[in-house]
């Protein structure tokens, strides 16, 4: 059974020359819209090719056989417009817009920017005591060791020490003794 | 015989070495122990002044003759325990003066030592002058008299502080100088050097009298910093005192820099001998 409620027994194939401008006829019809809510195949019904004219000669038909093809035309296509047909239109030309913008990123290659700062980590330098030579005659000599710690034991002290003695400093103490 | 030898060696050895250390920490042993009382002192001053404030308020408000007993008997302990810690403070002040880890001239230290000294004194012949039977008006002119010779101390206080801090860094920079002696000492024996493998070369021994040289002009700086340091705490006065001596500090930081960077130039010197030129 079809969209437009004709049986397949009633779907027959044009063959008459009287035929002929029905055929053309009903085609518009679909194209124009009439029938569009079938997605079967254009078929003519027998009834339909009645008002021929019998004075024109009787010429060949277009088609002989079971028309089987869909017949689209651009003109079809913008002509008339419903609401379903502006949502093909409009789906048609944003995939068109994305193919597009896809086929210039990939040749191009000019991405879209990405919005917000952009997160930079600086390397940090870290130290690495890394000894690449060769120790002197002095490298193990007491003498040198005995400074070297001293040294060390100085740096640290220092650095750890506050210069400030913020303990001993005068306390607060109330020296404001005065009676109303 | 030989076994007997070693045990009486070794234990003159250990009283020896337990004595010396004794006698480093002495000092510090008792500067913490009167800093303790002093901090005991200061809270119960603290106790006794919050009894003051609201036997105070009580008199204020109400001028009864209970509330006149009572604030007469709470600023008088009040008073009294302010003296203590007074007392206690400049005892810490002169215990500190008094640490082997700093470097104060003597001079500096007698002359602090003896105003301290003084001012225990007065505050301990004045705080027994403190009767029941004061009246509000003469206690308060007695306070008085304490807050007077007290602003004329502070100064003095600040400066010693100053003195403290700066002995740190003297004391440091003497170590420091030790070290640096012997360093000189090891180098110059190096350079005479006649052996191969113990001589430096001529262009390694250029480097490190170079070094020696920046090590000299940072010391030139550090002198400086602590001139600075002891030039601006002559601007020191009553009202100045606090904001001088930190100042003063200040500069003193800057003069433990540069000691510190002389230590690292100095390792550094080390560091290069160490390395083999071959």
């Amino acid at each position: 059974m079809s969209k437009t409620g004709n049986t397949a027994s009633e779907n027959k194939t044009v063959s008459g020359p009287a035929e002929k401008n029905s055929f053309s006829d009903k085609a518009r019809e679909v194209f124009a819209g009439k029938s569009k809510n079938t997605d079967d195949l254009v078929s003519v019904p027998q009834e339909a090719p009645a008002a021929s004219d019998p004075k024109e000669p009787e010429k060949k038909p277009l088609y002989e056989g079971q028309q089987t093809e869909k017949l689209y035309n651009i003109k079809d296509l913008t002509s008339d417009l419903t609401p379903k047909k502006i949502l093909k239109i409009v789906g048609l030309v944003i995939m068109f817009v994305a193919i597009i913008a896809a086929l210039y990123v990939r040749f191009f290659g000019i991405g879209p920017q990405k919005s917000g700062p952009t997160i930079t980590k600086i390397p940090t330098p870290t130290f690495f005591d890394y000894t690449n030579y060769k120790p002197s005659v002095y490298a193990d000599d007491p003498n040198f060791k005995k400074i070297d710690e001293g040294l060390n034991v100085l740096e640290r002290e220092a650095v750890s020490t506050p210069l400030e003695e913020e303990t001993l400093l005068p306390p607060p103490l109330d020296f404001d003794v005065v009676f109303k | 015989m030989k076994k007997i030898f070693i045990i009486i060696s070794l234990l003159f050895l250990s009283i020896g070495l337990a004595s010396s250390s004794k006698a480093q920490n002495v000092s510090r042993e008792q500067f913490s122990q009167v800093f303790a009382e002093y901090m005991r002192k200061y809270d119960e001053y603290v106790i006794s002044h919050e009894k003051y404030i609201l036997s105070k308020k009580q008199y204020e408000s109400f001028n009864t003759l209970s509330s006149k007993e009572n604030v007469q008997r709470d600023t008088k302990d009040m008073l009294y325990k302010r003296e203590e810690v007074l007392i206690y403070y400049l005892k810490s002040l002169i215990s500190k003066l008094d640490d082997s880890s700093l470097s104060i001239p003597q001079e500096d230290k007698d002359s602090y030592i003896s105003q301290f000294n003084s001012e225990i004194d007065w505050l301990n012949e004045h705080r027994i002058t403190y009767k029941v039977t004061d009246s509000p008006e003469i206690l308060s002119e007695k306070s008085e008299a304490v807050d007077t010779r007290f602003k004329v101390l502070t100064p003095v206080i600040y400066k010693c502080l100053y003195h403290i801090s700066k002995g740190k860094v003297v004391r440091y920079d003497e170590r420091y100088d030790l070290l640096y002696n012997d360093l000189i000492t090891l180098t110059e024996k190096i350079k005479v050097e006649q052996r191969d493998a113990y001589k430096l070369s001529e262009s390694k021994t250029e480097i490190i009298d170079r070094w020696f040289g920046e090590i000299g002009v940072k010391d030139e700086e550090y002198q400086k910093f602590l001139d600075e340091g002891d030039k601006n705490l002559l601007k020191i006065s009553e009202r100045t005192a606090y904001s001088t001596y930190k100042a003063s500090i200040k500069v003193l930081t800057d003069a433990k820099n540069v000691m510190l960077k002389k230590i690292s130039y100095m390792k550094e010197i080390v560091k290069e001998i160490k390395i083999s030129e071959y």
